[in-house]
């Protein structure tokens, strides 16, 4: 569902992105990875269009660009990095916030809410003030957020994860990429997600798209991609690559 | 713990309703408080036989004097503080108020330019269309300095801000060393802000710009709640974000503006008005915007009847007097938040 060809951006003189090609289909949860400054967190920003790059960018067959702001909201979803608010709403309001784009009646706004709050288990915490929440609670509240936005989608929806796991422990970023599996193998969505560690794209990961200097250098499952060679090459770090008693891999 | 939103609006249009009793009976000329309330009746029924036994000439003090008056602090106060909210709001600043973009600093150059250099060329209409027309130049000024390929850089509009307001504040004094000693008073006044120049015309149009700007203010307050996440999170939401905040900016320039032409600079209203909302009700636009103009409204009526009573047959400048009690209050509300925003 969400197919790029020949995506370009450069800032001056300086190519930030030369990637060829990236396709990623619905119940798939995907990982962007490479070393620091390889282009993914610019990549994430082209796609969700928050600048905009030469190059063809197609989520269900349409344009980018040629989706209307409004039905684009309905159908990709983005869970940002940090959230800072700097008026304390409550996380029930955040979470309304994803209401935005969408027409529903206050009853069907409360019951949606709800559902959503429920999924991602927000509920305990919801009169709380926002910025009183630990980063674990905040970003669930915005994936909770999230979702609502993406809770009218007519087709199967596009969720892209900017670094979801930085500043969280250990637990929370667990939670975060099992509930985004979660969504990709129950709900059938599409999830793009920038991580750093190799170890949760290997257990968490259908797909992975290695990036290095702006451009996508191997694309695959992380079985096949997350070779000990494919990691010496481009994060200049050798590696041991074990397959644990469960049947997971692992590089240590 | 906050209030429901309809309590504050209630108690608000009960303090709006007595304050407006209390203006029309106070000023420096005593008049029986029964027949002012009645020479207003009288006025809006049409009666033929009037129930008030004023004086015609004391009709006028009620009808034409505080009247005027205590309606145009209503419609500026509500300004100034809608503008205040959707300014804060915008620039996800706490510190920002309805000035920020440079439109009072603007308007007060232009009322400035126009009392010492050119009094009176076009009539009365002189000062207060200099003022609008120089806060808006400045404001698009300041508007177009912050625009670059990736948008409006909030940053370079606040101290592009910042820098306008000093030089608007150098010219100023350059301006006052060449005024003779009538233009000096009349732009004290106009930098103090004073709501005595009340008359029919910018009467108004204090009231239809302040019709406009709640009705445009409150649709956008959807959307202003989704700014609140962030420019990027508000774009992802489907909101244009740049068309939002060209509508915002270019609304509060108008409606500061006219709040400038026809009352000089009253400070703090826009800036302390939506922080005492917020407190109350909580940060949602959709009930903090109209709440803050009535409070603004209330607030702004209140301070100019202090300011023509305490020292009758005097009176004080008003924006002096909104600055003198909402400096301090301002600052008791800095140290109260002082752990939330630090």
């Amino acid at each position: 569902m969400l197919a790029l060809r020949q995506i370009e951006f450069s800032v001056g003189t300086k190519n930030i992105l030369d990637v060829d090609a990236i396709d990623l289909s619905h119940s798939t949860m995907g990982a962007l990875l490479g070393p620091n400054g390889a282009g993914k967190s610019t990549l994430l920003k082209a796609v969700s269009g928050d600048i905009n790059a030469n190059g063809s960018i197609l989520i269900h067959g349409r344009a980018l660009s040629d989706w209307p702001a409004l039905e684009r909201a309905k159908h990709v979803g983005v869970l940002p990095q940090q959230s800072q608010l700097t008026f304390p709403f409550s996380a029930e309001e955040v979470v309304a916030l994803g209401l935005t784009p969408l027409t529903l009646n206050q009853a069907e706004a409360k019951v949606a809410i709800r559902s959503v709050m429920q999924e991602t288990d927000c509920e305990r915490f919801a009169n709380r003030p926002f910025p009183s929440l630990s980063g674990g609670e905040r970003q669930r509240v915005q994936l909770a957020r999230v979702l609502l936005q993406l809770s009218q989608a007519q087709t199967t929806p596009l969720l892209l994860l900017d670094e979801p796991t930085s500043a969280q422990d250990l637990g929370q970023q667990h939670q975060i990429l099992a509930l985004a599996r979660e969504l990709a193998h129950r709900r059938g969505f599409a999830v793009l997600a920038v991580l750093h560690d190799l170890n949760q794209v290997l257990q968490y990961c259908d797909q992975c798209f290695v990036m290095s200097q702006g451009k996508r250098v191997a694309s695959g499952t992380p079985a096949d991609v997350l070779t000990e060679q494919m990691i010496e090459q481009h994060w200049h770090h050798r590696v041991e690559r074990l397959t644990l008693n469960s049947g997971q891999l692992a590089v240590i | 713990m906050r209030w429901p939103a309809n309590y504050l609006a209630g108690s608000l249009l009960i303090i709006i309703a007595l304050g407006m009793m209390l203006s029309l009976i106070s000023g420096a000329m005593a008049l029986p408080a029964k027949d002012s309330l009645l020479a207003l009746v009288d006025a809006i029924a049409g009666l033929e036989t009037p129930l008030s036994r004023l004086a015609s000439h004391e009709q006028v003090v009620v009808m034409e004097l505080r009247l005027p008056r205590l309606l145009l602090a209503l419609f500026v106060g509500f300004i100034l503080a809608q503008c205040g909210a959707v300014m804060q709001g915008l620039f996800r600043n706490p510190l920002a108020d309805p000035g920020i973009i440079g439109v009072s600093s603007g308007a007060a150059v232009g009322a400035i330019v126009a009392i010492v250099l050119f009094p009176l060329t076009w009539g009365a209409w002189t000062i207060p269309a200099s003022a609008f027309v120089m806060g808006l130049l400045t404001t698009l000024m300041v508007y177009s300095l912050a625009q670059s390929k990736q948008g409006t850089s909030v940053l370079i509009l606040l101290l592009a801000g910042v820098a306008i307001a000093a030089f608007a504040g150098a010219s100023i004094g350059f301006l006052s060393y060449f005024a003779d000693d009538q233009s000096l008073r009349q732009l004290t006044t106009w930098q103090m802000g004073s709501l005595a120049g009340a008359n029919s015309a910018n009467l108004w149009l204090a009231f239809a710009t302040a019709v406009l700007l709640a009705f445009a203010f409150q649709s956008r307050a959807g959307a202003l709640n989704a700014l609140l996440l962030g420019e990027a999170e508000a774009r992802h939401l489907g909101i244009s974000v740049e068309r939002l905040k060209l509508e915002l900016i270019v609304l509060t320039a108008v409606g500061v503006g006219v709040t400038v032409a026809s009352a000089g600079i009253i400070g703090f209203i826009g800036l302390v008005v939506p922080h005492l909302v917020r407190l109350t009700t909580g940060p949602n636009h959709r009930a903090l915007l109209p709440l803050s103009g009535l409070l603004g409204a209330a607030l702004l009526m209140i301070a100019d009847l202090l300011a023509r009573t305490v020292v009758q047959p005097a009176e004080l400048p008003v924006g002096l007097l909104t600055a003198l009690l909402g400096a301090p209050f301002f600052l008791v509300l800095l140290i109260k938040q002082r752990q939330q925003w630090s």
